[in-house]
């Protein structure tokens, strides 16, 4: 070790302790593959999300054969057979005698990658007519993992967006309630508390009854994220504020006021860079509930709506028991939502961890 | 005249209770008549809690008075807004009481140092001419100028003070309030920031108003000092003549407690009514009697 290193930053020491947590370590791992998945959708998943079928609907995952007469062949999909049963239920029988042979990069519909290169080549396929579901398929036949894949679009970039929005206003109107006090401060607060006092989803509800129905799925999309977002601002603002309400006291902001700095730039440079630390966990713990408020709204059909997919409208295929019973491959979405929850809290709860410590560290050092 | 406070107060009130049983307020600053020449440096002490601090700020206008006028270089700048107030303000600056939370612990010394150029923006277009302040700065409190580029948890609290104190002088203010600057310090390292700020009056035209409640430091610094008590200054004279002729009981008993001075007992106790006023008695010696 050298003697004369420098020593470690604030933001190294939290790094070290963070990666010391194994398990948020592998959360974050979990949800850089999601994301990344989101980004190569169009590539990985074999078909649009559009592209349907109704001869199988709510077919099963198709049967893959890696084996011949115990020895390894290479991977083919099987083909199944739609027959009624006497309750005139779908009957999915394999039909071993066609077979199609997986093949990679394959020609199949058109899609745009980031939305701007057109592009044919998928990862994965068959060739027609064979059709391959890694995870089944959803009423109308519909690959559900190319859905699955397209909905992690809307789903996983809902919480970010819509946390930087509310994160923007929380700490601005967190900032100026805290710094200036008095009358502005009982102002700004009592708007907050209005809009926490309303429960959320009534909130939601109403706020989405005010978007006009003409929308398309696009500015749907962005309502959506600021119907969240201006529910998610209060909480944020309020703890923003009693930051600030201690953090104005600290001689260094007196010393910027005596220096003639104007009022926004100390709130901008002395007062909210100290809150940080405690915001980008509060951020972390919030995302969550933007994916579930989306997939609340998608669920009840007030989201986004169909063909497009997202994890909540794919779910509402999933509110009847019989269907589940039928086709539990249709609860995959609330696994993966189950999934990005968890990952976030596991990852919130550890930032909080090794942020804390050094909070109290600083509160002993002044 | 530098500066010249008429009649200030400043009262605080208390929270609890309802209109009836409430506390009455705090009388923090309760009609402070005080002035200053340019060149002198004069030293206000008094026990904690007796205003001194509030009178700094309320000088400063980091607080806004209840009542009475602040004339800082014959303008009244009392009742000036934000915009008017802004050329006076770089004229008269603040170092704080303590030195580990008077600097963001987020900024480098050098960025802490710029903060007040950039209010200078005119004087200090370029980086190049900044930076010539900065280390001009640095040198004059005795720092070295490599010290720019760390963090101010890197220093012990006398350099930290220095930093302190260079920021306050980025600006060449005409006043200087120094707010308890070496009390968190010590023995040794409180004589050095003394001489310090001493041997800055060579370089800078600055005057000094040096707040504290050690009696002992504020003789070695000022050529006058005002004694403040309960919000009030109870008497105020030259260095020597307030230290070999106190007059106010309160302040035989600061120098009691601060020097060997002996206090003949039976003079308490000590008066702090409304009704009661400074008298002159002679060669700039003022009392309280009433």
């Amino acid at each position: 070790m050298k003697k004369d290193r420098l020593p470690l930053s604030e933001f190294q020491l939290a790094l070290r302790r963070f990666t010391r947590n194994r398990l948020a370590v592998w959360c974050v791992y979990a949800l850089l593959i999601l994301y990344a998945a989101t980004l190569g959708a169009g590539f990985l998943a074999p078909y649009s999300f559009h592209n349907e079928d109704r001869n199988y609907s709510y077919a099963p995952p198709t049967p893959i054969q890696w084996s011949k007469n115990g020895r390894s062949v290479w991977p083919q999909a099987l083909a199944t057979q739609l027959t009624f049963n006497e309750y005139n239920a779908r009957v999915y029988t394999i039909d071993p005698t066609i077979k199609y042979p997986i093949k990679f990069l394959v020609k199949g519909d058109e899609y745009r990658w980031l939305g701007i290169f057109p592009c044919r080549y998928h990862l994965f396929g068959v060739d027609y007519p064979g059709r391959i579901y890694l995870l089944g398929a959803d009423a109308r036949g519909r690959d559900l993992f190319s859905r699955l894949l397209y909905g992690a679009q809307v789903s996983l970039s809902i919480g970010p967006l819509g946390v930087l929005i509310s994160f923007i206003i929380g700490l601005l109107v967190g900032g100026i309630a805290g710094y200036y006090g008095g009358t502005i401060d009982n102002v700004l607060m009592r708007l907050c508390e209005m809009v926490m006092m309303v429960p959320g989803f009534y909130l939601l509800l109403a706020l989405r009854a005010a978007v006009p129905d003409d929308f398309n799925s696009l500015q749907v999309y962005f309502a959506i994220i600021i119907i969240l977002s201006f529910i998610g601002w209060a909480g944020l603002a309020r703890i923003i504020r009693g930051m600030c309400l201690s953090l104005r006291e600290r001689e260094y902001v007196l010393a910027a006021r005596a220096l003639g700095v104007s009022d926004i730039k100390i709130i901008a440079h002395h007062v909210l860079p100290h809150t940080l630390s405690y915001s980008i966990f509060a951020v972390m713990l919030s995302i969550p509930g933007y994916i579930l408020g989306e997939s609340g709204l998608s669920l009840i059909g007030l989201g986004i709506e169909d063909p497009y997919a997202s994890w909540g409208n794919m779910l509402s295929d999933a509110m009847s028991i019989v269907r589940i019973q039928f086709a539990p491959w249709i609860l995959w979405p609330a696994f993966f939502i189950f999934l990005t929850v968890v990952c976030f809290n596991v990852i919130g709860d550890a930032l909080r961890d090794c942020f804390d410590p050094l909070l109290k560290g600083e509160e002993m050092r002044q | 005249m530098l500066l010249e406070l008429k009649d200030v107060q400043k009262f605080f009130s208390v929270a609890g209770g309802h209109w009836k049983t409430r506390p009455s307020p705090v009388k923090a600053v309760n009609g402070v008549d005080l002035t200053l020449k340019a060149g002198e440096n004069l030293g206000l002490v008094g026990e904690s809690g007796c205003g001194k601090t509030t009178l700094g700020r309320i000088i400063l206008k980091l607080i806004t008075p209840d009542c009475g006028t602040i004339i800082f270089n014959g303008y009244d700048i009392t009742s000036m807004g934000h915009h008017q107030f802004r050329p006076y303000r770089k004229s008269m600056q603040m170092v704080f009481q303590d030195p580990y939370s008077s600097l963001d612990p987020r900024w480098t010394v050098r960025r802490i140092l710029e903060e007040a150029l950039s209010l200078e923006g005119a004087r200090y277009p370029t980086v190049a001419q900044r930076w010539e302040r900065t280390r001009q700065l640095l040198v004059a409190v005795g720092l070295n100028e490599s010290v720019a580029d760390r963090f101010p948890h890197e220093f012990s609290g006398g350099e930290r003070q220095r930093i302190a104190i260079a920021r306050a002088l980025m600006l060449s203010p005409q006043l200087l309030i120094l707010d308890e600057v070496v009390s968190s310090l010590d023995v040794l390292i409180q004589g050095q920031i003394l001489k310090l700020l001493t041997g800055l009056q060579t370089t800078f035209p600055v005057s000094y108003l040096f707040i504290s409640h050690n009696l002992r430091v504020v003789a070695k610094i000022s050529h006058r000092i005002a004694v403040m008590y309960q919000g009030r200054i109870v008497e105020s004279a030259p260095t020597q003549e307030l230290l070999g002729n106190p007059l106010h009981p309160y302040t035989k008993e600061l120098l009691a407690a601060a020097i060997d001075y002996r206090v003949s007992s039976g003079e308490r106790p000590i008066t702090s009514k409304h009704t009661t006023h400074l008298v002159d008695h002679g060669s700039g010696h003022f009392v309280m009697e009433g």
